[in-house]
């Protein structure tokens, strides 16, 4: 049963003078984890804003549990029912990374009986280390803000979790572990993770690949093994 | 509360440009509390002013009309006015019942002499001046002439009833009494060492034979500053120096009057009778001013001649508050000046704090915070710097707006003291004889309006809620354009903008 459906999906820019998604048709299951590849500028970026609702398509539907995301408020979707991490981690750099989590649980309007442990169990899980909780986000790394910004798109239970080229600015060694972190939310916690990606890593381990070169095809991976 | 504590943040990261709002708003305050302190003020001072200060009425003659109408008919206006039904203490009575009249007193005002007693004024400085004035007479010899004013009811007159004048000892003359009493001022009889029962001869200043004693039954004081324009023919200078009496024995006093066969001329040359002849006053004082033209035209449905008019002391009054009402404008005036100048300013510094914080206004939008809340969040560290920023405001304004205000007043009133216009305004003796009988066409002086020189501004809790009012107000409205700004934001567009 498909938790996400995009049916017959038209995008285009400059007033329907560029066209960007044509007729895509994808189905998007829960305890999967599926990468959207292809080349730069073919619109991996465009669907991943489309599917959290941040823009509108041309023509086509998107559906979320059965229901048309256009006719849903949107900020709630994107505030309770999918995580979206972003490809250059859009965290509020006058915030810790606590900080950052928090008020993402508080737009969510989660009330736990104790915000911090609740943070730093979530920290725990995408590999971040207590001490860094506190740190203001321009003096983490890379990897770690990229792990703020996973936690923040886990810290409410999302179903979904969009990635936007999550490892584009990391290193390969940082790439794996995003990768298979990625990959154990999908597998272990059941959600339906969503990548657009470039990277071979990340299509490796996703368990359905789904290309927006031409000819837009669906690769189902069955060798798809988590990296450590 | 996640609200507050975010905005207490963000106001310390933005501390710059919060310190330049939290002084735009002090001084808004600081000036709001000025204006409307002496708005406030000046208002509640002019309505105290009013509630005591009568707004009176007088039947006159218009003198203008007379002229005009006598010059059209090739007539001289003596004869004209010999010609016009003449008001009579009957006719006040009537006027006194409408009810438009809050209360009205009439008197007879006749010039007597008296070898005796001397005057508070300076009598010999009167008698160069009158010597000066056309028709006056010259037989005066070493006489010191006064005002002998007869009441309809001494004791109902507005300055007994409010305290301005107070019987200190002995009684009034009783309204019906055709004796001859009379009361006077503390001055006049220390000057003279009268008491009560004393007795003052007066005598017809045309005709000296004819002699009046005059029984001192009372001795007041007047606390109240007077205006000393009422030179009238025959009539001293200082207020001090008038004789008050029932009217009923006066008008006896006037009608006994005979002439004397030798008649006395003039410096003019013409012939005057030496009968006394009396000025008959009246003085209504209405409920409001509003009623002015509707009694005047009751008058005349009653039956008062077309030749007389209402004269009144609006222009006296309004003078005494003028500095007051002029004070209010410009406070009024620099107020919305400023509270425009700095909304205008709030609105800039607000827009440009929006725009400075747009990425983190996509980020949140992206997130999934709500425009609304996003926009709460903004007018949240607004308040927070308004509220300090008015209180110390509010504290440095109510501090200033005495000083200030006085020293406005001060200026004002200056400036309206060298007014060449308002020497006009406050001369307005004119009268005429004619065949003995002095033209009533003057406002009975008697009443006095205080001058205001000084302020206490008033500042109460109301005074507060207004400019706190006024406060939140310029925050909302300065702030309106930059959630209009947030709103219209799309969070992809500044996302992808950043990239």
């Amino acid at each position: 049963m498909s938790i996400l459906s995009i049916k017959h999906l038209y995008f285009s820019y400059d007033d329907g003078n560029t066209a960007v998604l044509k007729d895509i048709n994808y189905e998007f299951e829960k305890g999967k984890m599926y990468a959207i590849s292809g080349k730069s500028g073919v619109g991996k970026t465009t669907l991943l804003s489309l599917i959290c609702g941040l823009d509108v398509p041309n023509d086509g539907q998107i559906l979320f549990e059965g229901k048309d995301i256009s006719k849903i408020d949107r900020e709630r979707y994107r505030s309770h029912d999918i995580g979206v991490v972003f490809q250059n981690f859009n965290l509020l750099n006058h915030l810790t990374a606590m900080e950052n989590i928090l008020l993402s649980m508080n737009i969510n309007g989660m009330k736990p009986s104790n915000p911090k442990a609740h943070v730093l169990r979530i920290f725990q899980a995408v590999g971040l280390d207590e001490s860094k909780a506190n740190r203001p986000i321009p003096k983490l790394s890379g990897g770690e803000q990229q792990r703020v910004a996973i936690a923040r798109a886990l810290c409410y239970d999302p179903q979904i979790i969009l990635a936007d080229e999550p490892t584009g600015n990391l290193d390969n060694e940082t790439e794996q572990s995003i990768a298979s972190l990625l990959k154990r939310l999908a597998s272990e916690q059941r959600k339906c993770v969503i990548v657009a990606t470039h990277s071979t890593h990340i299509a490796q381990s996703a368990d359905i690949l789904y290309s927006l070169d031409p000819p837009q095809d669906r690769q189902v991976n069955d060798n798809a093994t988590p990296l450590h | 509360m996640v609200m507050i504590k975010n905005a207490f943040k963000n106001v310390f990261r933005f501390k710059g440009r919060n310190i330049l709002i939290g002084l735009i708003a002090a001084s808004i305050t600081v000036t709001c509390c000025i204006a409307l302190s002496i708005k406030n003020t000046a208002d509640s001072i002019v309505q105290q002013f009013k509630e005591t200060n009568d707004f009176t009425a007088a039947i006159a003659l218009n003198k203008q009309k007379l002229l005009e109408d006598a010059q059209k008919n090739g007539e001289r206006e003596t004869d004209l006015y010999t010609r016009i039904k003449r008001l009579t203490s009957q006719d006040i009575e009537q006027y006194g019942s409408s009810e438009y009249v809050r209360s009205y007193s009439y008197s007879l005002t006749v010039d007597l002499g008296s070898y005796v007693l001397q005057p508070v004024s300076n009598a010999e400085r009167l008698r160069e001046q009158m010597a000066e004035t056309g028709d006056s007479l010259v037989a005066m010899g070493n006489q010191n002439i006064y005002n002998v004013t007869g009441y309809n009811d001494l004791a109902k007159l507005p300055e007994f009833q409010n305290g301005s004048w107070q019987l200190l000892k002995g009684e009034f003359p009783a309204s019906n009494d055709i004796v001859l009493k009379c009361i006077v001022s503390e001055k006049l009889a220390n000057a003279n060492q009268a008491e009560i029962g004393s007795t003052i001869v007066f005598v017809n200043p045309y005709n000296t034979d004819e002699q009046f004693t005059f029984i001192v039954s009372g001795i007041y004081t007047d606390s109240a500053q007077i205006s000393n324009n009422d030179l009238v023919v025959g009539g001293t200078a200082d207020f001090s120096d008038r004789i008050l009496v029932n009217y009923r024995s006066l008008k006896e006093l006037v009608n006994s009057s005979q002439n004397n066969p030798d008649n006395v001329q003039s410096h003019t040359g013409q012939t005057i009778s030496t009968r006394l002849s009396g000025r008959l006053s009246s003085r209504f004082i209405l409920y409001s001013a509003q009623d002015l033209e509707a009694f005047e035209q009751q008058l005349h449905d009653k039956g008062l001649d077309a030749y007389y008019t209402l004269q009144t002391n609006a222009d006296e009054l309004q003078q005494s508050y003028k500095p007051l009402y002029s004070l209010r404008h410009y406070a009024i005036t620099f107020l919305g000046i400023i509270l425009l100048g700095g909304l205008v300013i709030l609105i800039i510094l607000n827009i440009l704090h929006v725009r400075e914080r747009k990425y983190e206004i996509g980020i949140l939008r992206a997130i999934g915070m709500k425009k609304t809340q996003i926009c709460l969040q903004f007018l949240m560290e607004l308040l927070l710097v308004s509220i300090l920023s008015i209180l110390v405001g509010f504290g440095i304004g109510v501090t200033l707006s005495g000083p200030i205000s006085n020293t406005l007043l001060e200026n004002e009133m200056t400036a309206q003291q060298s007014d060449p216009g308002l020497a006009d305004a406050q001369s307005s003796d004119y009268s005429f004889v004619i065949n003995n009988e002095q033209s009533a066409d003057y406002l009975d002086g008697e009443q006095s309006i205080s001058q205001i020189y000084h302020i206490d501004t008033q500042v109460d809790f109301w005074f507060f809620l207004q400019i706190a009012s006024i406060g939140l107000l310029m925050v909302l409205l300065s702030s309106l354009f930059s959630i209009l700004l947030i709103s219209r934001y799309e969070p992809l567009k500044i996302l992808n903008n950043r990239l």
